[in-house]
């Protein structure tokens, strides 16, 4: 086990710069998620701290010695690939235990952390399939189990769970929570979807064109999102932003539209943007309205109930309990509380605090 | 395509049943005259039944070859073109799965440029080098060597294509797994590429000890010796111009036995042929 540390990392391919330098340190024991959009450089980003990319300038530290120039092999770090990429001719057990051979271990020792990942994993009836004989979910587990039995100092997942259905990426979410608080292993976990990564993150990178917008744990990425991007990609629906410019009386937008929000003295006469999630908005009286929305269309989830409308000319949601079904073309007088408004400067995007 | 007209189904049956008999009926002619005596074959009409005369025919060719003919025994030269088509075939998948892998999995200078060479030569049939080629073999001295014989066509584009071909379809991260497990790049090779590669090299091997066994001109100009001579020279051999006879039936005789080693190949490859073609998954 070991910490990790990343030092201002960056990679080009040619002249395209992927990764802008990329800084963060990862505690020992720490589960740290890497999430983005795709294309954002987090795989790349990822596949450097392995070993398959060169760095292009930078630095990485896994426990105290920097592994740029190492090889995969001797960083002592196990990556799960998003394919699995199971050695198709192998068993299972010779699928985990082809790296600890490689190493030149004694049998016995390789039979014994086998069985130990084996059951850790419940693959014990499986160790004689090939993966062709397995499910999605069994190969998933037998590519983890792949990982476990080098005993690393860091567990790298890219993506691991992406070609799985939606109930078995549940379980298997659920098992890779087990596994890290059984192993604690220091581990970086690398997704698109920002599910996983709010559930299995105990910090969170959340990166975007290469850029780290905002490190911080899942609670304070939700609550506080650093930047406007990070505040639009955490949180399903999307947050709502309402760019305007701020005055004594609230928010002017730019279709004229007029919110009567207290703004913070701070922000005052600055080009702004009001951010608000669909789950913080709630119907009120017309009188105690920050807006009023004009429904036009909704989307019943079961508990909650989607309201997509107009206000001006901005397309808003709101996510409301099951139990408001205002009809099509119905006004809807909405309200949020004033701690559950964003602000971000306009041209940057950067968050500004009220206080 | 499902059908269920009688009357079709009838006509794909005899179309065909039709198709065999074009093809099988000159193999079982050419069967039934290696069973006969050298005179019956001049009679008419030819027979169309087995003889009695098989064994000794074929033990007559296997030991002796056929009187007259300047050959080496049958047996003699069937191991002499064993040999070729062994060597060949072996020769082929070895040196081109090691010259793809190297094309797929390594960069270096002029990469592209050598497989662009490797890939345009495979428009060049043997007959447009082999002129240059027996000048090189005859310098070495090798004519009437196995060596001679077989090493010139071993060097294979097509095989080389087709093994690049198949790398590219194994996913990289299989490549990086292996990286990542500590393996090196001949331990990858020989660990992981070599076992994926095994139905393909089944299928390669048979079409190249084929054409390996069927080699005609390259033999016909290295070997001087009667008894380096290989099976498919010796029966052109044992057909003489001019007014002497033939015995078609030791002729017939050892053209059954030429086609044997290939047809067998053949038969006990073809498990590894549907094999190949259901175990896609990689």
């Amino acid at each position: 086990m070991a910490k990790l540390q990343l030092r201002n990392v960056k990679k080009s391919f040619g002249n395209v710069e992927i990764i802008k330098g990329v800084s963060a340190d990862i505690a020992d024991g720490e589960f740290v998620v890497i999430v983005g959009p795709s294309g954002c450089g987090k795989s790349t980003l990822l596949r450097m701290i392995a070993g398959l990319e060169a760095i292009t300038s930078g630095e990485i530290l896994i426990g105290d010695r920097v592994v740029n120039n190492l090889e995969p092999k001797d960083r002592d770090i196990a990556m799960v690939f998003q394919n699995y990429a199971l050695y198709p001719h192998m068993s299972v057990r010779q699928n985990m235990a082809y790296g600890l051979k490689i190493r030149g271990l004694a049998k016995d020792d390789i039979e014994t952390r086998v069985q130990r990942a084996a059951k850790i994993l419940e693959l014990g009836d499986l160790l004689a399939r090939k993966p062709r004989e397995l499910s999605g979910g069994q190969r998933q587990r037998v590519a983890m189990g792949r990982a476990i039995v080098r005993e690393p100092s860091v567990f790298l997942f890219d993506e691991p769970l992406s070609n799985l259905d939606a109930k078995l990426r549940v379980q298997m979410r659920f098992e890779i929570q087990k596994l890290h608080h059984n192993l604690g292993t220091t581990s970086v976990y690398v997704t698109h979807d920002q599910v996983e990564a709010m559930t299995l993150a105990e910090r969170m990178v959340v990166m975007s064109a290469g850029i780290t917008e905002q490190i911080g744990s899942p609670a304070e990425v939700y609550q506080r999102p650093a930047t406007r991007f990070v505040a639009g990609f955490i949180g399903s629906p999307a947050m709502n932003f309402l760019p305007g410019r701020a005055d004594a009386t609230g928010l002017t937008l730019a279709d004229g539209g007029h919110l009567a929000v207290s703004v913070p003295a701070a922000l005052a006469g600055r080009e702004l943007v009001l951010g608000i999630r669909p789950e913080h908005l709630e119907v009120c009286a017309p009188q105690e309205a920050l807006f009023t929305l004009q429904t036009e269309m909704r989307e019943m989830l079961g508990a909650d109930i989607l309201i997509h409308g107009l206000f001006g000319k901005e397309l808003l949601v709101a996510r409301l309990s099951a139990a408001e079904h205002p009809a099509p073309g119905q006004a809807l007088p909405l309200r949020a509380l004033p701690d559950r408004l964003h602000w971000f400067d306009a041209a940057s995007g950067a968050r500004l605090e009220a206080a | 395509m499902i059908e269920h007209r009688p009357g079709f189904t009838f006509f794909c049956h005899a179309l065909l049943i039709a198709s065999i008999v074009v093809v099988a009926f000159p193999l079982y002619i050419a069967f039934v005259a290696s069973t006969h005596t050298a005179g019956r074959m001049f009679e008419f009409p030819l027979p169309l039944l087995p003889g009695g005369e098989m064994l000794h025919n074929y033990a007559t060719v296997l030991q002796h070859g056929v009187a007259g003919a300047s050959t080496a025994p049958v047996g003699r030269m069937m191991f002499n073109s064993l040999v070729m088509a062994l060597t060949i075939a072996i020769g082929k998948i070895a040196i081109s799965i090691l010259s793809a892998f190297a094309i797929v999995y390594f960069r270096f200078p002029l990469k592209n440029f050598f497989f662009w060479m490797i890939f345009i030569t495979l428009m060049l049939p043997v007959e447009v080098r082999i002129l240059p080629t027996y000048k090189v073999v005859a310098d070495l001295g090798l004519l009437d060597t196995y060596a001679g014989l077989s090493v010139p066509l071993i060097a294979s584009a097509t095989a080389t294509f087709l093994f690049r071909q198949f790398f590219l379809t194994i996913p990289d991260e299989l490549m990086e797994a292996a990286r990542i497990d500590g393996a090196s790049a001949l331990r990858f090779f020989w660990d992981i590429v070599l076992p994926l590669s095994k139905t393909n090299m089944a299928a390669l091997f048979v079409i190249l000890f084929i054409y390996g066994w069927n080699q005609y001109l390259w033999p016909l100009l290295v070997t001087t010796q009667e008894d380096m001579y290989t099976v498919v020279i010796g029966i052109k051999r044992m057909i003489p111009g001019g007014e002497s006879s033939v015995d078609w039936n030791l002729v017939m005789a050892t053209a059954m036995l030429a086609l044997t080693p290939p047809a067998l190949v053949v038969l006990l490859m073809q498990r590894w042929f549907v094999k190949g073609l259901v175990e896609t998954e990689k």
